[in-house]
């Protein structure tokens, strides 16, 4: 026994040393920054519809150079700060502050008009903050805590509470401890999230930051055009501050009203058309009798482009709302249900052979070999859906729907306000960007057994 | 334990095909055969000679076109669990892993609760203990034969049915899977039916070599192979009476012409 004493204990590592040297591309995001900046403070307004000294531009600089500062701290300290259990226990403060904030909050959120959204992402969040909380006591809980979707749910519940409310800021003690919460539990998300969500930030700093500063210039680039010199027509093409300063003015309207409208509309229509074209698809697929009689209204009924439809879906549908969700599924419907039909029919069918020699009946055969196979296909129509039914959704938002993001964009070019089309049009592409993004996610996660999955 | 079922019999089986065009092709005629409860039977023969249609057809896959065939004295009719059967294409499912492809005839059968334990037991019989969470397409193309034979065996079938099952692998693969399989049949007792090219493999694996001609096809030569068995092992490739029935096998199969048949006289 004596021989083990001789044996070097493992070597207990170092406390990792702090370089604080940094790619020099990291830092040209920032350049781009300097540079609008100094632009758009030297340069005199000219901009003379509506009120010319809207400096909204200069906000969007500012946060833009907090979180780059943010993200090369982060960047540079990394090496000591990148450890989990440090990000879960800023997850679980920053979470624990959205909460309580929530809590503190329900008196003012019973004289809003969002009142039943707002109690609802209340629950949400009181739910994280017990999760983050108990997650601190019970080890099997602790990773699932970690995830870094929980914070990113949490600080885009906590965003909106401020957002919605942000007229009880200001004066009282109340709103001080609102405020002070508020930043510390930004930035204490800020930095678990990036923490968490980016696995070596340096790296990816680097290698985004030419691109990211490119975009800063010609944003900036974009400012000088359209407020300094006037070298596009000022109605159709605003200065950026004045985009920005639509959604100030008109924040609850946009995002409360017309994102959650067309958010549910879509999730309505792409649902029904999901299960309606699914389980078309498995029955022309699967079954030579339903493929005889279902077939030939799939190849005729289905390629006919979704607009063409809305005069039917008026005399249809009673309710505006049925005839634009109907718009939307009918679209989807037809994509899915080819490409499932499609899946199906190509399963090797040598994989049933094995599932019978293995006490496989037909049914089984179905759910447990023509289904998991088919599944890439399906996610393929999936995909191919979706992305045709942001066009159908501004389609459906035609018929007489009360809002939404296509029938806002639609209503603002109409009374030539196009600062509000340019707002809408951006929460349209992140709105489109965040949904497709959620889809390859749990595709992903459904699919890892696939050797090449396409990427997003 | 050597199970006493298993035994597998065919009267006057015939199988013809019928061509997009319409016309009939003969894979089997009249074939007449006992296979004996445990018994280790190679079918070999040239491509064509419907070696692999008749064991589709003992699997239920297609059904003959005359004549009858029995497994312990009940007629087959249709596919079940009780006929496992290994292609040479080991066709695992891809969206499953190791342990869920060996498990897959267990929970199909609604017997998973119970039997749990068992598809641990085939992963570990196969040697592949530590794979169980990988997916096909991680597997070599043995270790994914490997997998398709605990996939079969799970079931514990009466017959295991081996359509070419190491046809696709290279020599030594192949070598270690020829022992890996008699380790199994050895501890199982199940019925071994197996189509093979390979005389070699034939003779070092089977009890009985059934030897097939095609056009018209039917069994030329049953062979009992009387050479002794190592005990950890088959037969020894280099014993004089292998080479001895090797020649015989491709005499039979029209492969040694007079040149040749001198220097085995010797």
């Amino acid at each position: 026994m004596t021989d083990a004493a001789r044996v070097p204990s493992p070597a207990i590592n170092p406390r990792p040393r702090i370089s604080l040297r940094i790619d020099p591309r990291s830092l040209l995001p920032l350049a781009a920054i300097l540079v609008s900046f100094l632009a758009e403070t030297l340069l005199p307004n000219h901009e003379k519809l509506r009120n010319p000294d809207y400096t909204e531009f200069r906000y969007l600089l500012g946060i833009l150079t907090a979180i780059f500062a943010a993200l090369i701290a982060a960047a540079v300290w990394e090496g000591d700060v990148r450890k989990a259990a440090k990000s879960r226990t800023l997850f679980t403060i920053s979470s624990g502050a959205m909460a309580l904030l929530a809590v503190l909050r329900f008196g003012g959120i019973s004289q809003s008009k969002y009142s039943g959204f707002l109690y609802l992402s209340a629950a949400v969040g009181l739910l994280l903050f017990v999760l983050a909380v108990s997650s601190l006591f019970i080890e099997r809980i602790r990773a699932l805590a970690a995830k870094p979707g929980w914070a990113t749910i949490s600080l885009l519940l906590f965003l909106l509470f401020v957002i919605v409310d942000h007229e009880a800021i200001g004066g009282s003690p109340y709103a001080s401890a609102v405020l002070a919460l508020t930043v510390v539990d930004i930035l204490a998300l800020l930095v678990s999230l990036v923490l968490m969500l980016v696995k070596s930030l340096s790296v990816a700093l680097a290698k985004r930051g030419v691109f990211i500063a490119a975009l800063i210039l010609f944003l900036g680039v974009l400012n000088v055009v359209t407020a300094k010199f006037l070298l596009l027509p000022q109605i159709y093409f605003p200065s950026l501050s004045r985009v920005i300063h639509v959604y100030r003015e008109e924040f609850n309207f946009l995002f409360l009203d017309c994102l959650l409208n067309s958010f549910i509309l879509l999730c309505q229509g792409v649902g029904i058309g999901l299960v309606a074209g699914v389980v078309t698809g498995i029955l022309v697929g699967w079954s030579q009798r339903w493929n005889y009689w279902l077939n030939p209204f799939v190849r005729i009924l289905g390629p006919i482009p979704t607009s063409t439809w809305v005069p039917l879906a008026i005399v249809m549908f009673s309710r505006p709302r049925s005839a634009a969700v109907f718009v939307i599924a009918f679209g989807v419907w037809f994509q899915i249900s080819i490409l499932t039909a499609s899946g199906i029919q190509n399963v090797k069918k040598s994989y049933y052979e094995v599932s019978s020699t293995l006490g496989a009946t037909e049914l089984q055969n179905l759910f447990h070999i023509a289904i998991p196979d088919a599944l890439p296909s399906i996610f393929l129509g999936f995909f191919n859906a979706t992305c045709s039914s942001f066009a159908a959704l501004v389609v459906a938002e035609m018929l007489g729907v009360k809002n939404g993001l296509g029938w806002y964009i639609n209503w603002q070019k109409e009374m030539l306000a196009y600062p509000g089309v340019y707002a809408g049009l951006v929460i349209m592409a992140g709105f489109c960007y965040v949904f497709i993004t959620i889809q390859f996610k749990v595709r992903d996660k459904l699919l890892s057994w696939q050797k090449g999955v396409i990427k997003w | 334990m050597v199970s006493a079922t298993g035994a597998i019999i065919a009267k006057n089986v015939s199988k013809t095909f019928t061509q997009p065009d319409g016309e009939e092709i003969s894979a089997l005629s009249n074939m007449g055969l006992r296979i004996e409860p445990g018994e280790f039977v190679c079918l070999i023969g040239p491509s064509g000679c419907g070696k692999s249609t008749f064991l589709r057809l003992v699997a239920g896959l297609i059904q003959p076109t005359s004549g009858e065939l029995f497994l312990d004295e009940k007629p087959i009719a249709g596919t079940g669990a009780d006929r496992g059967l290994v292609s040479q294409d080991p066709t695992l499912f891809p969206w499953l892993n190791v342990y869920n492809n060996v498990a897959y005839g267990l929970k199909i059968r609604k017997v998973f609760n119970e039997k749990k334990a068992d598809a641990q037991t085939y992963i570990n019989l196969v040697g592949l203990t530590g794979f169980e969470r990988s997916y096909p397409h991680q597997l070599s193309g043995g270790m994914a034969q490997r997998v398709s034979l605990a996939r079969a065996l799970v079931n514990e079938p009466k017959v295991l049915l081996l359509d070419e099952p190491l046809g696709a692998l290279d020599a030594f693969t192949r070598m270690n899977m020829q022992d890996e399989i008699l380790r199994i049949w050895k501890e199982r007792g199940t019925t071994m039916l197996m189509v093979t090219h390979d005389v070699d493999e034939a003779i070092y694996l089977a009890d009985r070599v059934f030897v097939m001609t095609p056009r018209p096809a039917k069994i030329e030569q049953v062979i009992k192979i009387e050479i002794g068995r190592n005990p950890n092992h088959g037969r020894s490739r280099d014993d004089p009476d292998f080479l001895l029935m090797r020649a015989k096998i491709l005499q039979i199969l029209n492969f040694t012409g007079h040149k040749h048949a001198l220097e085995y006289n010797l």
